[in-house]
C-alpha cells in the first residue's frame, strides 16, 4: 500500500477510498457534506465560500457568492478575492455541492430561486451557470433549504408551500442538470406536521432523517413581530422523521418539540447515531437504534438557559465523533460540547464570538472554525447588534484564537450566511492528452 | 507491452476469482438493513442516456441507443488501468455478483444486460475482448464498449453526468491516472436513467431489487 | 367605450337568478349582479396568481386563504413581500361582497378600487404601478384565452384587471347557515336550545346585533359603521408590556420589550378610520365586520390579538377594551360561564355549507 503508484491512485482519486463502505464514510462543513459527495478536503481549504443576502442601501443590494482566501500561504490570505452578484434580494440561505464536488447549488428561501455556481474549474472565481426557477410551480414547495447531494442529483429541502406560506412542504429532487424529477411531501399522519428543514442521510442503514423547522410566513417575518403573535408561534415544526431511502416513504415519526435544524450523523466508522439541536427549546437530541433496533430520538443535553430563548442554530460534528460546535444566536455564543458520550453531551468550551452568530463550519482536521452573523434578513438583530461577518479561529482544543475577519457591512457585501469550502484543482488535462 | 500487461493487471485486482466466472472473494457485505420490496417503490426518471456512437469489442460500430434500450441495462463507465480497489474494480465486483444473481434467473436474465463503456482511448477494442473473455458469457449479455471518437465520447460523459480529468501528478514511469467519480447507472427498457450508484454504496441486493423494480413495471416480472 | 364592453360583460349573467341558489338564504340581495363565468373564472385566475406580485412571491390569496376561511389563521396579521409588516389581521373575502364600503377603516368605495391598493402597497405586492401590472399579465401566454373571454377585445388595464378580480371576490357568497336555515329558513331542527339561547343574548341583553346587525328577512351582521370598541389602544398598551412567548406547548418564557427591540422593528401606528377622516374622534375607529362564518375565520379583532371566540366573548364581557374614548355602549355584561358558552354556540352557527366547496373551487 506505500508503493508510489498507489499513493498516486489514493491522492487522485480523491473521495473514492475515503467514500467506501467499509472505510470511514466521507461525510464531510466540511463535516456537514452529503456522504455522496466526494473530494473531501481533508487538508488545507483554499476558499471559503459565503453565500450572502443582499441588503438595501448597501453595495449594489444583491445577493452574492462572496469568495474568500483561506489558506494562510497565499498573499491575499483573509481577502475577499471574488463576489458575484445573483440579481435581486430572495433570501439566500444553505448551500450544497454536487455530488462530483463541481457545482455548488446555493437556494433563497423567499422566491425560491436555486442558483448554480461551477466551483470545479476554478473555485477562486465561480461562475454561474444555471439558474432553477422552477421549484414552486412544479412542486407547489416554497424555500429550497437543504441542498443533499444523491447521485447525479440533488434532494433540495423546502419549507413552505405555495398555497398558504405555511409550513407544509416536502422534498424536491432535481438531475444536477437541473431538470426536476421527483417530489416528495413531509408527512402529514402518523404523527408528521408536514414541516421540513433539514436532510441527512446514512447509506449504509438505508435511512434518511429529515428535521422540521417553519413556513414562510415565520421565517420572513419580523422576530419581533412573531415571538409577539402567539397565533404564529404554534406554527413550527415539533418532529423528526426517519425515512425509508430507497423508497423515499416515511417509516416513522419522532416528537422532537421546538424546531430541530441541522442534523449531522456521527463521521466515526462503525457509528450509527445522529444528532440534532432544536432551536426553541435549546435541546440536544439523539437518534439511535435502541436495544430492539428501532430507531428512537431522545434529549440527551441542554443549550444554555433555555428560558432567555438562545436560539441555538448551527450546528457542526467533528470528524472523529467526538465534538460538536454549537452557535446559540441570540447571545452571540459559540459553544463546544465533548461527544465522547453522545448520550450526555458537556459543553466544555463556550465563547461570544460575536454580537449575533448563526453558522458554524470546521475543516475536516478541526483546526480551523469559522462564524458567520446572519440568520434571516427579518430575524438578525437590529442597529449596533447587527454585526455581519466571517471570522477565522484556529482551534487548538482550548480555546478558538482569531485568524481573520471580513467585516461584511464594512465592505459592502450584506448579511454573511452559509459557507463551504473548495480546495485548488489538482493539474489535470484532458482526455485527449492520453491519445 | 505495457498496454496489455496493464488491464491484466486490473483484473488480476478483481482477484482470480472473477477470471473463473465464480462469485468474488470478497463479496460485497449484505446490507445492514432490510431493502424495500423489489416493486414496492418508485425510481423516478433522472435523465435520458445520451445519444452517442460506440465501437464494440470487435471493432464494429454501433448506436449507443443499442446498448440502453431495449433491455434493463446496468452500465458502468470505466477504464482498463483503474486498479483502484475501489474505484473500477469494485464496480466489477458489484457487476459479477448481478450477472450472477441473475444468472439463476434465465427468465429475467433476458430482459437484462450489463454494458462496460470505457471512456480511455487507450482502451483498444483487442482489451475490452480481454475483459469480455473472463466476464461475460453467461446467459446476461455483457457487452465491452468505447467510444468511436473523442469528441463522441465527450458528449456521452457529459450526457451520462461523469465528471473526469487526467491527473498530471505523479510517477512519470507509470501510467497516467484519470481521476472520476465512479458511478454505475440502471437504465430502464426507454433508456432513461432510473437510478444511479456511485462506488460508496454498491449493494448488489438493493440493485437486483431495483433491475427487478423496473421489470415488474414493464409488466415482466412479478412482484 | 371600455366601460360600456365592462358593462355588457357584466350584463351577460345578471340573469342568473340569485333566490334559487341556497347558498344565499339569509344574505342581503347584493348590489352588484352576479358576473359572467368567464369574468370569475378570470378574477380567480388573478387572485392566485403569484406572478402578480413585484418578486413573485404573493398573490391575493396568499392572505386570503380559502382553506382558511378565505383568511389567514396562522398568524395575527400577515406580510407581504420580503416579510414586511402588515399592520392588520387579513379579513375574510367570503360574502365581501356585502360591504359599503372596503378596508377596516373604510378607505375603500368598492371592490375594483380595493383590489389595486394591496396590489399596489410597498409592503404587500410592491408593484410599482398598475401599468407594469397589467403589462405583466399581457406578457403572460396562458392569460390570452381567458381574458378574451372575459373581455372580448380589451386589454389588461387597471379597469379590466379590477373588475375581473372584484368578480371572482364577489362570487364567494357563503350564507345559507344553519343561523339561517333556523331563522329565516323556518327550519326548526336547524339550530340546537342552546344556540338559540345564545342568539337570545346576541340581539338583547348582550347588544351584539346593536352593531352586528340582522334585518327583517336578511342580516349581513354589520351595520357598515365604524366603532372604537378599545382594541386600538390596547393594543398600543400591549406594545410596553413584556410579552409571553409560548415556545412549544407548555413552555413559555417572558421576553421584555428592551430585548424584543433589540431584533424587532419598531411596530407602525394605527390610527384606524381618523387615518381617512383626519377626524380625531375617529381615531381606533373600525369597520364592523360581519360574523358570518366568524367560527373559520380568527384570529379576531382589527390587530388578531383573540386567539379564539370565547376570547372574544370574554372581551365583550368585560365591556371591551381599557380606552376612556371607546364607545359609550360598551359595558360589562356580567354573563354566566352557560351563557358565554350559548354565545360561542350561536357563532358557530353562522358557518355556510358551501365554504369548503369554494375552496375547492379556488384551488381548480
Amino acid at each position: 500500500m506505500s508503493s508510489p503508484v498507489l499513493r498516486s491512485f489514493r491522492l487522485s482519486l480523491v473521495g473514492l477510498a475515503a467514500a467506501a463502505v467499509i472505510a470511514a464514510p466521507a461525510r464531510a462543513d466540511e463535516t456537514c457534506n452529503s456522504p455522496y459527495m466526494t473530494g473531501l478536503i481533508k487538508g488545507q481549504e483554499d476558499f471559503v465560500h459565503v453565500w450572502t443576502l443582499g441588503v438595501k442601501g448597501l453595495g449594489d443590494e444583491s445577493d452574492k457568492l462572496v469568495t474568500i482566501d483561506a489558506n494562510p500561504g497565499s498573499k491575499t490570505y483573509g481577502k475577499v478575492v471574488h463576489s458575484l452578484s445573483v440579481g435581486g434580494r430572495g433570501e439566500v440561505h444553505h448551500m450544497g455541492f454536487t455530488d462530483d464536488r463541481k457545482q455548488l447549488w446555493a437556494g433563497r428561501l423567499d422566491d425560491s430561486k436555486i442558483f448554480v455556481f461551477d466551483v470545479g474549474r476554478d473555485p477562486s472565481k465561480p461562475k454561474l451557470v444555471r439558474t432553477i426557477d422552477s421549484m414552486p410551480a412544479k412542486t407547489g414547495y416554497v424555500g429550497p433549504h437543504t441542498f443533499y447531494a444523491m447521485p447525479g442529483r440533488m434532494l433540495v429541502q423546502g419549507l413552505s408551500n405555495t398555497k398558504d406560506h405555511g409550513g407544509r412542504t416536502g422534498m424536491a429532487v432535481y438531475s444536477n442538470k437541473g431538470d426536476f424529477v421527483a417530489k416528495y411531501d413531509m408527512p402529514t399522519t402518523n404523527g408528521g406536521d408536514g414541516y421540513g428543514y433539514d436532510i441527512a442521510i446514512n447509506p449504509a442503514k438505508n435511512l434518511m432523517l429529515t428535521s422540521s423547522f417553519t413556513g414562510w410566513n415565520n421565517y420572513m417575518m419580523d422576530l419581533g413581530k412573531l415571538v409577539a403573535d402567539p397565533e404564529a408561534m404554534k406554527r413550527f415544526g415539533n418532529t423528526m422523521v426517519a425515512w425509508d431511502l430507497k423508497a423515499m416513504k416515511p417509516r416513522k415519526v419522532f416528537a422532537v418539540p421546538g424546531a430541530p435544524l441541522e442534523i449531522r450523523w456521527s463521521l466515526k466508522p462503525g457509528d450509527n447515531w445522529a444528532i440534532t439541536a432544536s432551536a426553541l427549546t435549546s435541546k440536544l437530541w439523539l437518534v439511535k437504534q435502541d436495544a430492539n433496533k428501532a430507531w428512537q430520538a431522545k434529549e440527551v443535553g441542554t443549550i444554555g438557559d433555555p428560558s432567555k430563548i438562545p436560539l441555538p442554530v448551527d450546528i457542526s460534528i467533528t470528524a472523529d465523533g467526538k465534538g460538536l460546535w454549537v452557535n446559540t444566536f441570540m447571545d452571540g455564543t459559540t459553544r463546544y460540547f465533548d461527544l465522547s458520550n453522545p448520550e450526555a453531551p458537556k459543553q466544555t468550551y463556550s465563547k461570544v464570538t460575536g454580537k449575533q452568530v448563526n453558522m458554524v463550519s470546521q475543516s475536516w482536521d478541526g483546526k480551523r472554525v469559522y462564524i458567520t452573523s446572519s440568520l434571516l434578513a427579518n430575524w438578525d438583530k437590529k442597529g449596533a447588534d447587527d454585526e455581519q461577518f466571517l471570522r477565522a479561529f484556529a482551534w487548538d482544543g482550548k480555546e478558538l484564537k482569531p485568524l481573520f475577519e471580513v467585516d461584511f457591512t464594512k465592505e459592502k457585501l450584506g448579511r454573511a450566511h452559509h459557507m463551504k469550502f473548495t480546495a485548488k484543482p489538482k493539474r489535470q488535462s484532458a482526455l485527449a492528452a492520453l491519445e | 507491452m505495457i498496454l496489455l500487461l496493464r488491464p491484466v493487471m486490473a483484473l488480476l485486482a478483481l482477484g482470480s476469482a472473477a477470471l473463473a466466472h465464480e462469485v468474488p472473494k470478497a463479496p460485497a457485505a449484505p446490507p445492514d438493513f432490510t431493502p424495500p420490496a423489489a416493486g414496492s417503490y418508485a425510481l423516478p426518471p433522472i435523465q435520458p442516456t445520451p445519444a452517442g456512437t460506440v465501437l464494440d469489442s470487435r471493432g464494429r460500430r454501433h448506436d449507443l441507443k443499442a446498448f440502453t434500450t431495449g433491455k434493463v441495462t446496468l452500465l458502468s463507465l470505466f477504464y482498463a488501468q483503474c486498479a483502484d480497489p475501489e474505484g473500477c474494480p469494485a464496480a466489477f465486483n458489484a457487476m459479477i455478483d448481478l450477472r450472477d444473481r441473475l444468472a439463476a434467473r434465465p427468465d429475467l436474465a433476458r430482459r437484462v444486460r450489463l454494458v462496460s463503456l470505457s471512456f480511455d482511448p487507450r482502451d483498444t477494442p483487442e482489451l475490452l475482448a480481454a475483459f469480455g473473455h473472463h466476464l461475460a458469457g453467461t446467459n446476461l449479455p455483457w457487452s465491452f464498449l468505447a467510444a468511436a471518437s473523442s469528441e463522441g465520447l465527450a458528449a456521452m460523459l457529459d450526457g451520462f453526468g461523469q465528471d473526469i480529468a487526467v491527473e498530471e501528478e505523479g510517477d512519470a514511469t507509470q501510467p497516467r491516472v484519470i481521476s472520476h467519480m465512479l458511478k454505475l447507472f440502471l437504465i430502464d427498457r426507454r433508456g432513461q436513467v432510473r437510478e444511479i450508484y456511485t462506488t460508496a454504496f454498491l449493494q448488489p441486493e438493493v440493485m437486483y431489487n431495483d433491475i427487478l423494480t423496473l421489470l415488474i413495471e414493464d409488466g415482466l416480472a412479478q412482484r | 367605450m371600455r366601460s360600456a364592453r365592462l358593462g355588457l360583460a357584466l350584463l351577460v349573467a345578471a340573469t342568473t337568478a340569485q333566490a334559487a341558489d341556497p347558498a344565499t338564504l339569509g344574505l342581503p340581495a347584493l348590489a352588484a349582479p352576479a358576473a359572467a363565468p368567464a369574468l370569475v373564472e378570470l378574477g380567480r385566475k388573478l387572485f392566485f396568481d403569484r406572478r402578480l406580485s413585484a418578486n413573485g412571491t404573493m398573490s391575493c390569496g396568499m392572505c386570503h386563504v380559502p382553506e382558511q376561511g378565505f383568511a389567514s389563521n396562522e398568524l395575527r396579521t400577515p406580510l407581504g413581500v420580503e416579510g414586511r409588516s402588515l399592520r392588520r389581521n387579513a379579513p375574510t373575502l367570503l360574502n365581501v361582497a356585502i360591504y359599503t364600503s372596503l378596508f377596516l377603516d373604510g378607505r375603500a368605495a368598492s371592490l375594483e378600487a380595493q383590489a389595486w391598493d394591496p396590489l399596489l402597497a410597498g409592503n404587500e405586492m410592491a408593484n410599482p404601478s398598475a401599468e407594469a401590472v397589467a403589462t405583466r399579465v399581457a406578457s403572460l401566454p396562458d392569460y390570452r384565452a381567458p381574458f378574451a373571454a372575459a373581455f372580448p377585445g380589451a386589454a389588461p388595464d387597471r379597469a379590466t384587471i379590477g373588475a375581473a378580480i372584484a368578480a371572482y371576490e364577489r362570487s364567494l357568497v357563503a350564507g345559507g347557515s344553519r343561523f339561517d336555515r333556523w331563522w329565516f329558513g323556518g327550519e326548526a331542527g336547524a339550530t340546537t336550545a342552546e344556540e338559540r339561547e345564545g342568539f337570545a343574548l346576541f340581539r338583547f341583553r348582550a347588544g351584539c346585533a346593536q352593531c352586528h346587525s340582522i334585518g327583517e328577512r336578511d342580516a349581513a351582521f354589520t351595520d357598515q359603521r365604524f366603532h372604537n370598541i378599545g382594541t386600538g389602544r390596547a393594543r398600543v398598551a400591549a406594545h410596553a408590556a413584556p410579552v409571553r412567548v409560548e415556545l412549544v406547548p407548555g413552555l413559555a418564557t417572558n421576553v421584555s420589550q428592551a430585548a424584543l427591540a433589540s431584533f424587532g422593528e419598531a411596530p407602525a401606528t394605527d390610527d384606524g378610520r381618523m387615518e381617512v377622516t383626519g377626524d380625531t374622534a375617529d381615531r381606533w375607529k373600525y369597520r364592523t365586520p360581519s360574523l358570518r362564518n366568524v367560527a373559520l375565520t380568527g384570529p379576531y379583532m382589527h390587530d388578531g390579538s383573540l386567539a379564539t371566540l370565547e376570547a372574544v366573548v370574554e372581551f365583550y364581557d368585560r365591556g371591551g377594551g381599557d380606552d376612556p374614548g371607546k364607545a359609550e355602549w360598551l359595558f360589562p355584561l356580567g354573563l354566566t360561564p352557560a351563557e358565554k358558552a350559548s354565545l360561542v354556540a350561536f357563532l358557530k352557527t353562522l358557518t355556510g355549507p358551501n365554504v369548503e366547496a369554494l375552496a375547492r373551487d379556488a384551488r381548480r
